[in-house]
């Protein structure tokens, strides 16, 4: 178990092509479970082969237990790695897959044996030693993929979106799953994911990539509520985002065309007449019938749209004076919100983030790091 | 500008499905490694050798091909006046050419009986059709010489027939009933939903599409026939002697600048129409489909 | 549909069981009486039929060895390391053959026969003497056989390394394994499938070959088949032909299960049989 750190590196596949890792730094603490989501050519599965030794980074250095690993063959660099297709050995029974680090440690079969038994255990499949990968589910191949992985007592485990290629429902109790080893292991973690929901349920931190850059590192509830640019609060979840001026800072006043937003928490850099986006999660609108006093934060006059069920929550999109807006709704609620029903949306100062990102009025152009046009 | 409503993202998984589905992966390539294409050279040096000295030789004046070399067309032109080697020639392409049009036309009927009919009777087919592929030539020959004279009609053109159409026949069952299962019926199904009947779906939708098996079947079938020495040797009538059958008397008596020439004909021959092959296969995208077949056949 | 799976049964399956049968007879014909004198002749003269026949076994044995070991790297150089021109390399492997076999016996007849182009460069380079020659010995038989056999392994070795999953051997990678256990481990018993494939389709035709060993194999290189071959054009003792043709197919199938047997032994998880 260790920690494990990249140092301002960068990757390109080819020369005349831009870089897909630029000047990226993390820090993984030991017994960490780190999260990294981001979208598709992000440069996520990127960094793990750049962290399981399997592309050597252009510049920049790999810190494994605080020594550089940077020219280490992947081979003795002693990571366990889950593959996004498992890369289970077909060829192999599950005994023989979860003992093959064992085996390359000069370990013979009946020498094996325990350990091979004790994974198994732990990932919840005692006794299926004599099967072959292709007579499992693929949750059941996951879980060998995870044993083989852990069975060495690597310094660290790797996952590539390890959960992408399973059900729904499987996928959810594998999450439990992965946490539920990962602490009993007590091993380092570091996860990569496109999907923003496993990337908050899994990760102790966060960590948001977009086009080889960290875009947001945190806990994973501080930067679902606290995103700092627009592509952080749309990509981790969905995000109502208004555009407004600063009127006055202290207390603060924001103008969003007409309504007005007041008593924000607002960047220490913002100053009257910079433009703002402000972030109102869907969930944290409250319906409040109309005609209702407005009160401090946002208060807004809408018609319902659509409602959307999914479950024991929905989604019902509202027009409203600034455009469509997304709020999340009660299943006991949907009835009331017919087509055409107005209402008012009310969201308290502490249910709405403004940006960091933000124009100032001096310059007029972006201060912030800009997000992606999306 | 005023509001922004984002959706979540793409449903997760939705593209990377698609990545688990398409096998195998590969990671990123490593440039070919100087080692590995030098000894695909070589490789090719090797089974280029015998046939190089072949051609070098045709362009030689000595009859016993020794040097020093002194070029000539010669032999070309004495090849041209070869009638011997010029209508065995003829008889190998008429014979590989029904023999391969027969082949395709029975093993797709076959294939299909297979793939579609016999459920439970295939296995028994495709055993029998991979038995009949390892068995060797010679034995098969001799097998269906002895039948023939034991029923007392012995060699003759029809037995030719019928002996290299038997050799032929599994490999195009092999390649099209590889296609047919690839394809499943739910093709040919959704047209029948769209009002086609069976034999018009079977025309515009399986037909067009399992074209390119039936075709590689039957060129594998024409290059088979073409070359199976062994049951021409035995089943040809006498004095009806095939291409194979005419080198084989001229090799047997020592070296012959005229089958330098041939040689060098036939393997250009064989060069430009492998090497059309390649580009139209290539170019229609048929790669995957000729290398499982072939993997079907020899795998 | 059915009469073509009909003219298989009688032009394959009937002709080799009746091969049984005319085994039986007595000569020279196939319209004898039921004697089995043929039988007790070739019993009679192991020293001739035993050793051919083992010679047969033994030159497609080392035929598809041969074959094996060039085309297994062949296969990954092609697989691994070439592009966009793989299609072209492989159709290379494969052109020549498209000609007649005949013809590639006669060039490589004419490649190795003494004073031809090999046996000269042999000499020049010191590792053969003058008057050596490679024609008429069972090594020019075991050359032409490799020779001719290659392209058919290349594919099969082709298609069984292709189908291997480079993640698998990264993982491999990571739990540890250096290149050699990666190709001992992981890659070799991937293309055990491949080497069953090639083997069949090697080693039967290579084991039951005869022009090849009549063209270049003088006495030194004869084989098996080139005496059935004989039997029949030659000799004309039909019933021993037959007889001989049993020996020697039931031979090449029970020795093919034996390979196939230890192959599956070597590589049980890679040849086991799929659900």
């Amino acid at each position: 178990m260790a920690d494990l750190r990249l140092d301002d590196v960068w990757l390109s596949y080819a020369a005349d092509e831009p870089a897909v890792l630029r000047g990226l730094s993390i820090d993984v603490a030991d017994g960490e479970f780190y999260a990294m989501v981001g979208p598709s050519g992000s440069g996520k599965t990127s960094i793990l082969k750049v962290l399981g030794g399997f592309l050597a980074p252009d510049a920049g250095r790999v810190l494994l237990d605080g020594s550089d690993v940077s020219g280490v063959p992947p081979e003795r660099r002693d990571l366990g790695i889950v593959f996004q297709s498992y890369a289970l050995f077909p060829h192999l029974t599950v005994g023989e897959n979860v003992g093959f680090g064992l085996r390359m440690r000069g370990m013979r079969p009946r020498e094996q044996r325990g350990e091979v038994a004790r994974l198994l255990e732990l990932v919840g499949l005692p006794g299926l030693q004599a099967r072959y990968p292709d007579e499992l589910s693929g949750g059941q191949q996951q879980r060998v993929a995870l044993a083989r992985a852990l069975v060495t007592r690597p310094k660290a485990l790797l996952l590539d979106e390890p959960l992408s290629a399973l059900d729904r429902k499987i996928r959810q109790e594998m999450q439990g799953e992965l946490r539920r080893i990962q602490r009993e292991a007590g091993v380092t973690a570091i996860i990569v994911t496109h999907d923003q929901e496993e990337a908050l349920a899994l990760g102790d931190r966060l960590m948001v990539l977009d086009a080889g850059e960290v875009r947001q590192e945190g806990r994973p509830s501080w930067v679902y509520s606290h995103p700092r640019n627009r592509f952080v609060a749309t990509f981790l979840g969905s995000a109502n985002l208004l555009s407004g001026t600063v009127e006055a800072v202290e207390p603060s006043r924001i103008d969003l065309g007409g309504p007005i937003a007041d008593g924000l928490a607002l960047p220490d850099d913002a100053r009257a007449g910079d433009r703002v986006t402000v972030c109102v999660r869907p969930e944290r609108w409250r319906l409040a019938a109309v005609g209702e006093p407005r009160d401090a934060g946002v208060t807004l006059d809408a018609t319902v749209r659509r409602v959307q069920l999914s479950g024991q929550v929905g989604e019902a999109l509202l027009d409203s004076e600034l455009g469509e807006l997304a709020v999340t709704v009660l299943s006991s609620q949907v009835a009331e919100l017919r087509e055409g029903t107005s209402v008012r949306l009310h969201a308290r100062p502490r249910e709405i983030h403004v940006l960091d990102e933000l124009e100032s009025a001096a310059s007029g152009a972006a201060t912030a790091a800009t997000g992606p046009a999306r | 500008m005023a509001t922004t409503t984002e959706a979540p993202t793409a449903h997760p998984g939705a593209d990377t499905a698609l990545d688990a589905a398409d096998a195998p992966r590969r990671s990123v390539r490593r440039r070919g490694r100087p080692g590995w294409l030098a000894w695909l050279w070589l490789v090719l040096g090797i089974v280029y050798t015998p046939v190089a000295v072949v051609i070098v030789l045709s362009f030689n004046a000595s009859r016993y091909g020794t040097l020093p070399f002194q070029p000539t067309t010669q032999w070309y032109a004495a090849l041209a006046s070869n009638d011997a080697l010029i209508a065995a020639t003829g008889r190998s392409i008429v014979l590989s050419t029904t023999v391969a049009l027969a082949a395709a036309l029975l093993g797709t009927a076959l294939a299909l009986w297979i793939v579609r009919v016999a459920q439970r009777g295939a296995t028994v087919f495709t055993v029998l059709l991979t038995t009949a592929i390892t068995v060797p030539w010679l034995i098969l020959a001799v097998a269906m010489l002895l039948v023939a004279n034991a029923v007392g009609l012995g060699r003759g053109l029809g037995l030719l027939f019928l002996g290299s159409l038997a050799v032929a026949l599994p490999y195009v069952v092999l390649v099209v009933v590889a296609r047919l299962q690839g394809l499943g019926t739910e093709l040919e199904d959704a047209a029948r939903s769209l009002g086609a009947r069976p034999i018009t779906a079977f025309r515009l939708v399986t037909l067009p599409l399992i074209a390119k098996a039936v075709l590689g079947g039957t060129l594998l079938a024409f290059v088979i026939t073409f070359n199976n020495f062994p049951i021409h040797f035995f089943l040809a009538p006498f004095g009806y002697n095939t291409l194979p059958m005419e080198i084989y008397t001229f090799v047997l008596s020592g070296y012959d600048p005229d089958i330098n020439a041939l040689a060098t004909v036939l393997i250009g021959v064989a060069v430009t129409v492998g090497l059309v092959l390649l580009a139209v296969a290539r170019r229609r995208g048929g790669d995957r489909t000729a290398a499982a077949g072939i993997e079907e056949v020899w795998g | 549909m059915l009469p073509s799976g009909l003219l298989l049964v009688a032009l394959v399956v009937a002709p080799l069981g009746l091969l049984v049968y005319f085994g039986l007879l007595s000569g020279p014909g196939v319209d004898g009486r039921v004697t089995g004198e043929e039988w007790g002749r070739i019993a009679g003269q192991p020293e001739l039929y035993g050793r051919l026949l083992l010679r047969s076994l033994g030159l497609g044995l080392a035929a598809t060895a041969l074959t094996i070991v060039v085309a297994w790297p062949t296969a990954w150089a092609l697989s691994r390391h070439v592009r966009r021109v793989r299609a072209l390399y492989l159709a290379l492997v494969i052109i020549p053959h498209l000609t007649s076999s005949l013809l590639l016996i006669y060039a490589m007849y004419v490649l190795i026969a003494p004073g031809g182009p090999l046996m000269a460069a042999l000499v020049g380079v010191g590792l053969a003497g003058a008057g050596d020659s490679l024609l008429f010995t069972r090594w020019a038989v075991l050359l032409m056989l490799a020779y001719l056999f290659l392209p058919f392994m290349v594919i099969a070795l082709y298609a069984a390394v292709e189908r291997i999953d480079d993640t698998v051997l990264d993982a491999a990678r990571s739990l540890g394994a250096g290149s050699w256990q990666r190709f001992r481990h992981v890659v070799l018993p991937l293309t055990a499938p491949g080497m069953l494939a090639g083997l069949v389709i090697v080693f039967t035709p290579a084991a039951g070959a005869f022009v090849e060993a009549q063209i270049l194999g003088g006495t030194d290189g004869m084989m098996f088949g080139t005496l059935i071959s004989e039997q029949v054009s030659r000799v004309n003792n039909q019933p021993r032909a037959a007889a001989m043709s049993v020996i020697l197919l039931v031979s090449i199938l029970m020795l093919l299960g034996g390979l196939r047997w230890g192959l599956r032994r070597a590589f049980p998880g890679a040849l086991r049989a799929r659900r």
